[in-house]
């Protein structure tokens, strides 16, 4: 098996190469038997090769191709790949998830004029994913980790005719680069320090390395850990994640929540006996558990539906953090796989919706949609039930292996957060799945009369403030309508028309097996699973050792999630109007309403301290050192001279024979008594 | 009749025999490739107007296959990586530097000749005698970088350099052409006599016209005879050899020559004549100058050869690169961009001077390497010149390549990966050579010559890019109507080879740079 681990990162690029290359001109299904064959195939072996994996306690695959890069004697980084337990699942979870969601695809991406164009760059980043897991050396790794952010920025501005696609596009590039900046000089740190770039290598000799340099060690593991919290989307640099919601919503699904933002915690999952010697995990568990409640309090006020998403998907990725932090590295990556599952469940449901009410986004002017479209309703429900940590689904088994250890670390305080956190995502899920799904319909459509006045009673038109951090929902088949409509709902475009539709078969069998698994993922062991492989063989021991405390957690957990949903559902299903008297009469929630909204103006706070500074040093910059200095002095300055001097030279070129037995014989004098000068 | 008996069977007497010519055999093959191409002439019918688009394609047919024969097995040899050999009492030796030499120099051949079909036929001159020069003149190069006493080294510069002096001329009807042939024989001729004023030298100052003996006699600690003289020789040596490279201020001869050349046969020019006379000018830099096993043998010698060839390197790239800018003529900017390729080159040669036999790094594999980009793009560039001209004229001044991009897509690109390769912009191969030689010029403590080379490395990147602007931002003026290229296979095929061959190597430098270590001198 060992032998064709290449292949489950080539056969999606070969799919990229298919479909960016001639997908023009290929019909339709062919790109889509193309774009789905390779990650289908690549999910096969990932199972054939995880089976093998799984048989032993502690079995390796690897392949190697030889030599990626050679330099002098000591430097050399093989182009290898190795698939032990953890990449093993994170594989599983890649090309599983991935392959659904390329299905899904077919359906939610049938009239998009760029659909091979898509499923190439989806390809693509799958390959790139794949990289990244399966990375032998952390090189090998970066370049996987470059190529899921070339891909995630290639998809979010995927409708790159919208401006501000494009813009939120090279948002995440930027803030990415930031993190990137800091794994890169991660990297050169652990070379000097290790003199290798293999991951096993690392990990092994990172508790000696510490004892010889504990600062060389702790700067290595936060710089890595600045990565992360670009690419995880952590505190502070989570910003871009919201606005990568701009990709069309399959995307969202597979490279913004199940995979490529998780990948953050698969490195410190993979280096953990490195964070475990650096002494950084405090930091790592602050960061995350902050991130969690903060990204979970912006959630509870958001319009979009996506956008509750996005925020959902940065508040758990903190959970994972968190769990990473208390060195639960196996429980993280539990979190993870459930994570991925119902996340996807979520994202793919909520691109169902999308779809079913034409590119509508706004829940303000959804509800009741679980009469018309049950399925989607059932699924979603799955997810949000997953999502909430509802007993026995997948989410209430992860979650609460999180705060377990969290407590049995002994980090009361984090575990409060954690709590906190926790009836927070049940209160906001369950608020998303009442707006969406119960209630009366509010949107354009069948109640077209009430509708439009009613809607606009209850649900004022966004005012400009809240619009300006929102994405206009584009129409896969790029034509005109823009969001928000400053006309009246039901205008000129006749979206009144439309009928709510539900989606096609391609895109509902997905998402049932997603929802199934959000359902009953939470009993695979995975943490006992990875810890078996000598992980941290210790955890698992605290683990059975814990088992009592871990029902009374059990129980907390649970109370909290119900506690979550009930007041959610209180608030806006069965009393709407108490909601109204605490959002609207109270100063508090006012307040608290407008925080949320708004981000707790975070963008605003970046762009005040960091955005607008950097551009005017930028601009003074751009005036000093590339105006003058460079294209004045430099450029034109030197370029003059280069050619004055050229056409001088040139002159001597007379054509004439003379002339130059002339340049001759000068030479052979000159040259000579350089010679016998030298020669002494 | 006795007396004959005895002579002949005397074992003592050394002799030359058959195992000789063996050892010469790719020499033979192309000799004799070449009289076949001239008897051949003879059986094919002259077209008349208007001319058959295949021409005389069985003497394309036939000298292409001795090249490739004779490339064949000069791989072999060097795949087999074959002992040297030495024969003519000592006057031949074959190693696998003189190999690989031999090997740029055929590749030069082959591409010459792959493009000359059209070249010819467009002129009305396509006849044997063209084909049987190249062969000729290629078959003295390679025996002149196998020559190993000064005697053969003189004797294989004039048969290259004579069969070079017709080619350039070969146009005889157009005024530039024979210009260029002039003044390149008039000057080849004043720098002829230097040489061989420096052979006679070297001779006087060691008693022996055997370079292998007289390198064996300096390492074995024998001071030559007269350290001047030796020293005097050698400078006179350097400055025949400077002249074939052209490097400044022995260069004037290269611009009219490239130009009025045909551009075919100026790829030709720049590639084995400079090639050949490389391999010369690093055995006679190593042999006298090298940092030798246990100390120089002559450490005057080294020291006017170090001085002697870091001034022409230095001097060689500066200006080379300054007046390739001011040029209009994109035959004119490449023979400029030629001498300046020379510059450095002669980098490359002084840092094999500092290599210790036996030592890490083989004295010239950078030197070697750089070699073979350099050929695939002197030859991609003059051959694309050649490729898209019409009637007797090549296509020449910047100017004429505006707008290429729109008609000739694929041209321009090959064009454009070719420039950017001379620019020295990965992933190219041209990248890989700059780098190799400057890395090895500060790894030997030559930091000013790499200092210099990179910053005029720099200033080339203007002059290259010009043709890329011209081909791809610039509209076309009225101008030059789109010749029609279907009918010029070889061309095509040519200049294609030579642009993937840029990218291949510079996607897998490893094995070329291994292969010239392994060929560098020992």
């Amino acid at each position: 098996m060992a032998r064709y681990l290449f292949l489950i990162p080539i056969l999606p690029f070969a799919g990229f190469l298919v479909n960016g290359l001639a997908g023009r001109r290929l019909p339709r299904w062919a790109v889509s038997l193309v774009g789905c064959a390779g990650p289908t195939a690549a999910a096969v072996l990932a199972g054939l090769a995880f089976s093998e994996v799984a048989a032993g306690p502690a079995s390796v695959l690897q392949a190697s191709l030889g030599d990626w890069i050679r330099a002098g004697r000591d430097f050399h980084v093989p182009l290898a790949l190795s698939l032990d337990r953890l990449s093993g699942v994170m594989a599983l979870v890649v090309t599983g998830v991935g392959t659904l969601i390329h299905v899904y695809s077919i359906g939610y991406m049938r009239e998009d004029p760029g659909y091979a164009r898509f499923f190439a760059y989806l390809n693509l980043f799958m390959a790139a994913m794949l990289v990244l897991v399966l990375a032998d050396n952390i090189l090998l790794l970066f370049l996987g980790w470059e190529g899921v952010g070339l891909c995630s920025y290639l998809l979010i501005g995927f409708w790159y005719k919208d401006l501000s696609n494009c813009d939120a596009g090279i948002k995440a590039f930027v803030v990415n680069r930031i993190g990137d900046f800091g794994f890169i000089l991660g990297v050169f740190l652990i070379f000097i320090t290790f003199g290798t770039f293999e991951l096993e290598a690392i990990d092994s000799r990172a508790a000696a390395a510490a004892a010889r340099d504990p600062l060389v060690m702790k700067a290595i593991a936060l710089l890595l850990f600045l990565g992360a919290t670009g690419k995880s989307a952590q505190i502070p640099l989570y910003v871009w994640l919201p606005d990568a919601m701009a990709g069309p919503t399959p995307v969202s699904a597979l490279i913004h929540a199940a995979t490529m933002v998780t990948s953050g915690v698969y490195l410190l999952a993979r280096l953990d006996q490195l964070f475990l010697a650096s002494g950084a995990l405090p930091v790592v568990a602050w960061i995350g558990a902050l991130t969690a409640l903060l990204a979970a309090l912006i959630a509870l006020a958001q319009t979009d539906i996506k956008k509750v998403l996005a925020y959902s998907t940065v508040s758990q990725l903190g959970y994972m953090f968190l769990a990473c932090g208390v060195a639960a590295f196996p429980v993280a990556i539990f979190h993870l796989v459930t994570h991925a599952f119902f996340k996807a469940v979520l994202f793919l449901g909520a691109g169902a919706v999308i779809h079913s009410l034409h590119h509508e986004q706004d829940m303000r002017r959804m509800g009741g949609l679980f009469r018309r479209i049950p399925l989607t309703g059932a699924v979603f429900l799955a997810g949000a039930l997953a999502l909430s940590g509802f007993p026995l689904t997948s989410g209430f088994f992860s979650k609460d292996e999180i705060l377990h250890e969290t407590l049995s670390g002994g980090q009361g305080l984090l575990y409060s957060v954690g709590l906190t956190t926790a009836v927070l995502t049940a209160f906001y899920a369950f608020r998303q799945f009442a707006l969406v799904f119960l209630g009366t319909y509010r949107g354009a459509g069948a109640e077209r009369g009430d509708a439009h006045g009613g809607g606009h009673g209850t649900f004022p038109p966004r005012s400009p403030r809240g619009d300006e951090h929102t994405f206009p929902p584009r129409s896969p088949r790029g034509d005109e309508h823009t969001f928000p409509p400053r006309s009246p709902r039901g205008d000129e475009h006749g979206h009144g028309a439309h009928e709510i539709h539900g989606s096609p078969p391609s895109m509902m069998a997905p998402l049932a097996v997603l929802a199934f698994l959000a359902l009953c993922g939470g009993f695979l062991a995975v943490p006992h699973f990875l810890a078996g492989s000598g992980e941290t063989a210790a955890h698992a021991a605290a683990g059975t050792a814990g088992a009592e405390g871990q029902v009374t957690g059990w129980i907390v957990g649970g109370a909290a999630t119900v506690l979550g949903i009930l007041a959610a559902l209180g608030l806006f299903v069965w009393r709407p109007a108490l909601r109204e008297r605490i959002v609207q009469g109270t100063a508090g929630g006012r307040l608290l309403a407008r925080l949320s909204l708004d981000k707790l103006y975070v963008d605003e706070l970046y762009d005040a301290l960091v955005v607008k500074p950097f551009w005017f040093l930028s601009h003074v910059l751009f005036l000093v050192i590339d105006r003058f200095v460079i294209d004045f002095a430099c450029v034109r300055g030197t370029g003059l001279l280069a050619r004055t001097l050229g056409a001088a030279l040139g002159r001597l070129q007379t054509g004439k024979i003379p002339s130059y037995a002339f340049y001759f014989v000068g030479g052979v004098l000159v040259l000579m008594t350089l010679v016998l000068w030298a020669a002494g | 009749m006795n007396g004959l008996f005895t002579i002949l069977d005397a074992p003592a007497a050394p002799a030359i025999g058959w195992d000789d010519l063996g050892g010469i055999l790719p020499v033979l093959v192309l000799l004799a490739t070449g009289s076949l191409a001239l008897v051949l002439d003879l059986f094919l019918k002259e077209e008349a107007s208007p001319p058959v688009p295949a021409g005389k394609w069985p003497l394309s047919f036939v000298s292409l296959l001795g090249t490739a024969v004779a490339g064949a097995l000069l791989c072999g040899h060097i795949g087999a990586a074959g002992k040297p050999w030495s024969g003519f009492l000592g006057a031949v030796q074959v190693d696998l530097f003189s190999d690989a030499i031999g090997l740029i120099v055929v590749l030069g051949a082959a591409f010459c000749l792959l493009g000359a079909g059209d070249a010819l036929r467009r002129r009305g001159i396509e006849q044997g005698e063209f084909h049987a020069l190249v062969l000729y003149a290629a078959a003295s190069m390679v025996l002149f970088v196998q020559s190993a006493s000064l005697v053969m080294v003189f004797l294989s510069l004039e048969a290259l350099s004579m069969a070079v002096y017709i080619l350039t001329a070969f146009q005889r009807d157009e005024k530039r052409a024979v210009e260029g042939g002039l003044k390149y024989f008039v000057l080849g001729g004043l720098s002829s006599g230097f040489l061989l004023l420096g052979l006679a030298f070297i001779y006087g100052a060691t008693r022996s016209t055997n370079l292998t003996d007289i390198a064996g006699a300096l390492a074995g600690g024998q001071p030559p005879a007269d350290s001047s003289l030796l020293v005097a020789g050698l400078g006179l040596t350097l400055i025949g050899l400077a002249f074939k490279v052209g490097a400044f201020p022995f260069h004037a001869w290269v611009p009219d020559a490239y130009e009025g050349a045909m551009s075919v046969v100026t790829g030709f020019m720049a590639v084995a004549v400079k090639a050949a006379s490389f391999g010369v000018l690093l055995r006679v830099a190593v042999l006298f100058g090298g940092a030798g096993a246990s100390g120089p043998g002559s450490p005057e010698a080294r020291g006017a050869l170090l001085a002697g060839i870091s001034g022409l390197a230095v001097v060689t790239m500066i200006f080379g690169n300054l007046a390739a800018l001011a040029q209009s003529s994109a035959k004119r900017m490449l023979a400029y961009s030629a001498i300046a390729h020379t510059g450095y080159l002669l980098v490359g040669a002084v840092s094999a001077m500092e290599a210790r036999p036996g030592g890490e790094q083989a004295a010239g594999a950078g030197l070697l390497f750089y070699l073979f980009p350099y050929a695939l793009m002197s030859l991609g560039a003059f051959i694309c010149l050649s490729h898209l001209g019409e009637g007797a004229e090549d296509r020449e001044s910047i100017d004429s390549l505006r707008g290429l991009a729109e008609r000739h897509p694929a041209h321009a690109l090959a064009l454009l990966v070719i420039m950017v390769s001379f620019a020295g912009i990965p992933p190219t191969a041209g990248f890989w050579g700059k780098l190799f030689i400057f890395r090895e010029a500060i790894a030997t403590g030559h930091w000013e010559l790499a200092l210099v080379g990179i910053l005029t490395s720099i200033v080339s990147v203007y002059y290259y890019l010009r043709l890329v602007v011209a081909m791809y931002m610039l509209p076309q003026e009225g101008g030059l109507p789109a010749p029609s290229l279907e009918a010029r296979i070889g061309g095509k095929l040519a200049l294609a080879i030579a642009a993937i061959a840029v990218v291949l190597v510079g996607l897998f430098p490893g094995i070329f740079f291994q292969i010239s270590a392994a060929c560098a001198l020992r």
